[in-house]
C-alpha cells in the first residue's frame, strides 16, 4: 500500500520513468528529465535504483568525446563539447510476467517481458475438475504450473529473451502473473464474485493464489483482458471490444451455459468498471424470430467447435467451420451481436471495436455482416464509421491482456482517489524484493 | 473570477444564463427561437450584446461592484445534434431546419467578438445536474433528456465523457423495433418514435381506436378527446390523463417505457452506472415515464448491474441546459 506523501510522490515518480522509458527508450537522463518535467537530480535517483533493480539498464556507448552539435553514436548521445550522455533502456530482458486465459477445459498463456513484448505462449487441456473454490485454486496453480514449465523452465522462450536482450546468466525473474478468468470479478479486491462456469462465487483468488505461488498475482475478467491487451501506449482513449466464447468441456461437448459474451470498455484511456465492476455484460434486446431466443443458446453450433488455433487449423474445426447448419448459425449469431452492439457503440462512439475469442473464427462473416446490416442501424455515418477489427493479439488477446495488465498495474502512475487492487506491490517492495531476488523468483 | 456566457438553443426556445462565479447563475431568460439559421445567429448576437450591458447578468452579488457589470469573456452554445470536437453539426439537428450540417462553431465566432465552445445540448444538461444538480456525488451517470427527440449524455469515472470526436450520447435513434414505425432520419423503429414527445403523440393516436366504448369498459376520456380532435393533442394532456388513471394514456406510456428499459437495459448492462437521470420537456410534465421505464427493465438487465442503479429526474429543469452551458463556458476559457 502506499503511505505518505514521500512514498507516493516516489512511486509516482518512479512509474513515470518507467512509462516514459516504455514509450521513448533509449533516453538520457536529462531528456527524462526534460520530459517529464523532474529534476536531474531526481531523475538520477530513480534511475539509479531501478537500474540496482535490474529493471533499466545503460545501453552501450560507442565513440568517444567530442565536441560539436549533439549526434546520435550508438546507444548513446554525445554532448556538445563533453562526454556522451549514457542512455537507458528498460533491461526487458531481466524480468518476465506471465498472462493466462483460463477456460473451463483449456488455457491460453504468454510470457511478456518488461516492454510488454511477447517472449512466447502456449495452449494446453486442464485435468482438474472444479467443484469448490478450493478446487478452483488447484484448478489455476495447476495451470499456472504448467505454463511456466512450457513458457519458462523449458529453454526456448527464455533463449529467445536471452537472445535479444542479453539477460543475465540467472534467467529473469519472474515479476508475477495475471490471469484471465470467464467470471465477475472484483479486479481490485482479487476476488471473484461469481463465476457459473466454474461454480464459484465470492472467491477470494488473488491473495490465496499469491500465497500458493510466491509471486504478485492479479486477476480480471476476460474480456476485459482484451481491453487491457489493446492498451498500448498510443492506444485511442474510448475504446470497445468484445468477447465471445463458445465454451466446451474436455470432451468437446457444449456446456450448459451456453456462449459467453463480453464486453471491455476503455474511456478516458482507462479500463471502466462501472458500479460495483458490473460493467461490461452483454444482453440481447433484439433478436431474429428465425431462430430461438438469445445468442448466448448457442444450439446450432455443433459441438466440437474449435477453442483455440490449433484447434481451428485442425481438419475437424476446418469441417465444423463448412457445416450448412453451422455456416447459417454463425451469421445468424453475428448478426444478432452487431445488431445488439449498436446501442453500446452509439452510446460510447468508441474510436474502434476490437474482437476476440470464437470471433476471430468469424472474421469474414463479421465484415459481411457489417457491410449489409449493422450500418443501417446508425442514423449517422460519422458513427457508423467506427472500425470493428481483430484484436491486437488474435487468439491470444486475453493471456496478452492478462500479461499487459499485470504491468500496467504495477507500473501505474498512483493517483489519489483511485483504487490499487491490494494485490499489487507497493513501489517500494517492488524494489527491495527485485534487488534481493525474492521479487518473484528466478526462472 | 471572469463573466461567462451560457446558451442553451432548443427547437422553440433559446434560453441563456449569465455566471459571474462558480456555481452562481443569474436567472434563466427565455426567448422564442427563430425560423433560419441566419436568425438564430442574430439572435445569439443579441444575447451576447445584451449580456455586456452594464449590470447585464449582476444581482448575484452587488457587493462586488464592477465586476457585477463585467462583460462575458466567454460563451458556450449548446445545441441539438450531434457536435464534433470542432463545433461542427454532424447530420441533421432534430428540430432546427436548415441549422445542422454546419460548421457552427466556426460561424459563431466569425460573427461575434467573444471566444465560442459548440456542444451537444443534452451533454450540457448533463454536466450542469453533474456539477449543479441530482449527480453530484455519482462518478457514473447516464443523462436521458427527453422533448421532441431523445438525447443522451454520460459522465464516466468521474468525467463527462464525449467519444471519439465528441460523438458519443446518441440514444435516440437506437433501433428499438426491427422494422418498426419509419423515423425522420431514414430509418426505421428508432426509439424517438416511441418515447418522444412526438412519438407519444403518434402512438397515442394509434392506439386511441381501441379504447372506445365497448360492452366490457367504458370509453376512456383521453379517446374521447383524440377522436374529437387528434390534431391539437399535446404531450402534456397525455401525461396529465396518465396521473388520472386513463387506460389509453397508461398504454402510451406504458409502450415508451418498454421501448425506453430496451435502449437504458443495453446501456445498463454495457455501463453499470449509479445514476441515470431524466431529464428534458417530456419529464417536466411528471415522473410517469421514468416509473414506466423502471418498472419494465429486469427483463432486460442483468441483476449485478440493475440492483446498483439509482433513478432520478433533473432537479434543475428546463433551465439545465443553460446552466450546463455555462459552467462549461468557464471550464473551457480558464483551460
Amino acid at each position: 500500500m502506499i503511505r505518505g506523501n514521500q512514498s507516493f510522490q516516489k512511486a509516482a515518480n518512479g512509474a513515470l520513468v518507467m512509462r516514459y522509458l516504455r514509450s521513448h527508450a533509449p533516453v538520457s537522463r536529462t531528456e527524462i528529465a526534460d520530459g517529464l518535467g523532474l529534476t536531474k537530480s531526481t531523475v538520477s535517483n530513480i534511475v539509479n535504483e531501478l537500474i540496482a533493480a535490474g529493471l533499466l539498464r545503460e545501453a552501450a556507448v560507442s565513440g568517444g568525446d567530442s565536441g560539436g552539435e549533439s549526434t546520435a553514436v550508438g546507444g548513446g548521445t554525445q554532448a556538445r563539447g563533453g562526454r556522451p550522455r549514457r542512455r537507458l533502456e528498460l533491461n526487458a530482458g531481466s524480468t518476465v510476467v506471465l498472462g493466462i486465459d483460463v477456460r473451463p477445459a483449456s488455457y491460453d498463456a504468454v510470457a511478456l517481458d518488461l516492454a510488454g513484448h511477447e517472449l512466447g505462449r502456449c495452449s494446453g487441456g486442464v485435468s482438474t475438475t472444479v467443484s469448490s473454490p478450493g478446487e478452483f485454486l488447484e484448478l489455476l496453480e495447476e495451470i499456472f504450473r504448467a505454463a511456466r514449465e512450457r513458457l519458462l523452465d523449458s529453454s526456448a522462450a527464455y533463449a529467445r529473451a536471452a537472445d535479444s536482450h542479453r539477460a543475465p546468466r540467472t534467467g529473469p525473474t519472474l515479476l508475477g502473473v495475471g490471469f484471465g478468468l470467464p467470471a465477475y470479478v472484483d479486479a481490485v479486491a482479487g476476488r471473484v464474485v461469481s463465476s457459473t462456469l466454474f461454480g464459484v462465487s465470492d472467491t477470494e483468488v488473488a491473495a490465496p493464489m499469491a500465497e500458493r505461488l510466491g509471486i504478485p498475482v492479479l486477476i480480471d475478467n476476460d474480456a476485459n483482458c482484451v481491453a487491457w491487451g489493446e492498451l498500448t501506449p498510443s492506444a485511442p482513449s474510448c475504446l470497445l471490444t468484445v468477447l465471445l466464447r463458445l465454451h466446451r468441456d474436455r470432451a468437446g461437448r457444449r456446456l450448459p451455459s451456453g456462449a459467453g459474451i463480453g464486453l471491455g470498455i476503455v474511456v478516458h484511456g482507462q479500463l471502466h468498471y462501472g458500479h460495483d465492476f458490473a460493467a461490461g455484460e452483454f444482453r440481447s434486446i433484439d433478436w431474429r424470430a428465425s431462430y430461438s431466443g438469445q445468442l448466448a443458446q448457442d444450439d446450432w453450433i455443433p459441438e466440437r467447435q474449435p477453442e483455440s488455433r490449433e484447434d481451428a487449423a485442425s481438419p475437424d474445426g476446418e469441417g465444423v467451420r463448412r457445416d450448412p447448419r453451422t455456416a447459417h448459425g454463425t451469421r445468424e449469431m453475428v448478426r444478432e451481436l452487431l445488431a445488439n452492439l449498436s446501442v453500446p457503440i452509439s452510446i460510447l462512439r468508441p474510436e474502434r471495436v476490437a474482437y476476440a475469442g470464437n470471433l476471430l473464427e468469424m472474421s469474414d462473416v463479421v465484415s459481411a455482416v457489417l457491410a449489409d446490416e449493422l450500418r443501417d442501424r446508425y442514423v449517422n455515418p460519422e458513427v457508423s464509421g467506427c472500425p470493428i477489427v481483430p484484436a491486437r493479439s488474435g487468439y491470444g488477446a486475453v493471456a496478452v491482456g492478462a500479461g499487459a495488465m499485470f504491468l500496467e498495474r504495477v507500473f501505474a502512475v498512483p493517483a489519489l482517489g483511485t483504487e490499487r487492487p491490494s494485490a499489487v506491490p507497493s513501489w517500494q517492495e517492488l524494489l527491495e524484493g527485485l534487488r534481493s531476488g525474492a521479487g518473484g523468483g528466478h526462472v | 473570477m471572469s463573466t461567462v456566457l451560457g446558451i442553451d438553443l432548443g427547437g422553440s426556445a433559446i434560453k441563456w444564463t449569465v455566471s459571474r462565479a462558480d456555481a452562481e447563475f443569474a436567472p434563466v431568460e427565455t426567448r422564442p427561437t427563430p425560423s433560419s439559421p441566419e436568425e438564430i445567429v442574430e439572435a445569439i448576437r443579441g444575447i451576447v450584446d445584451a449580456a455586456r450591458e452594464p449590470h447585464a447578468g449582476a444581482g448575484t452579488d452587488p457587493a462586488d461592484g464592477d465586476s457585477a457589470a463585467e462583460a462575458p469573456r466567454a460563451l458556450c452554445l449548446g445545441t441539438p445534434g450531434l457536435v464534433d470536437d470542432q463545433g461542427h453539426i454532424r447530420g441533421a439537428a432534430a428540430n432546427l431546419p436548415g441549422w445542422g450540417n454546419r460548421p457552427v462553431g466556426e460561424i459563431l465566432s466569425e460573427a461575434l467578438d467573444i471566444p465560442v465552445t459548440v456542444q451537444n445540448d443534452t451533454t450540457l444538461a448533463l454536466f450542469a445536474e453533474y456539477r449543479a444538480g441530482s449527480a453530484r456525488d455519482a462518478r457514473n451517470v447516464v443523462g436521458v433528456f427527453i422533448g421532441t427527440g431523445i438525447g443522451g449524455g454520460l459522465c464516466l469515472d468521474g468525467e463527462v465523457y464525449l467519444g471519439h470526436r465528441n460523438l458519443a450520447g446518441e440514444i435516440g435513434h437506437v433501433t428499438v423495433v426491427p422494422n418498426g414505425a419509419p423515423c425522420g432520419c431514414g430509418r426505421r423503429g428508432c426509439l424517438e418514435r416511441y418515447a418522444a414527445a412526438v412519438g407519444l403523440r403518434r402512438v397515442c393516436r394509434e392506439l386511441a381506436p381501441a379504447y372506445s366504448a365497448s360492452e366490457r369498459r367504458p370509453e376512456s376520456p383521453l379517446a374521447a378527446r383524440v377522436k374529437a380532435d387528434p390534431g391539437t393533442l399535446t404531450t402534456g394532456e397525455i401525461l396529465e390523463a396518465e396521473d388520472e388513471g386513463d387506460p389509453l394514456a397508461s398504454a402510451v406510456i406504458g409502450q415508451a417505457g418498454e421501448m425506453m428499459a430496451r435502449a437504458l437495459g443495453s446501456v445498463i448492462n454495457t455501463l453499470a452506472p449509479e445514476l441515470i437521470v431524466f431529464g428534458g420537456g417530456v419529464m417536466e410534465g411528471g415522473p410517469a415515464l421514468m416509473e414506466a421505464t423502471r418498472l419494465r427493465l429486469p427483463p432486460y438487465v442483468l441483476a449485478d448491474a440493475l440492483s446498483g442503479v439509482s433513478f432520478t429526474t433533473a432537479p434543475l429543469g428546463p433551465g439545465a441546459g443553460a446552466i450546463g452551458a455555462a459552467l462549461y463556458a468557464r471550464e473551457a476559457w480558464e483551460r
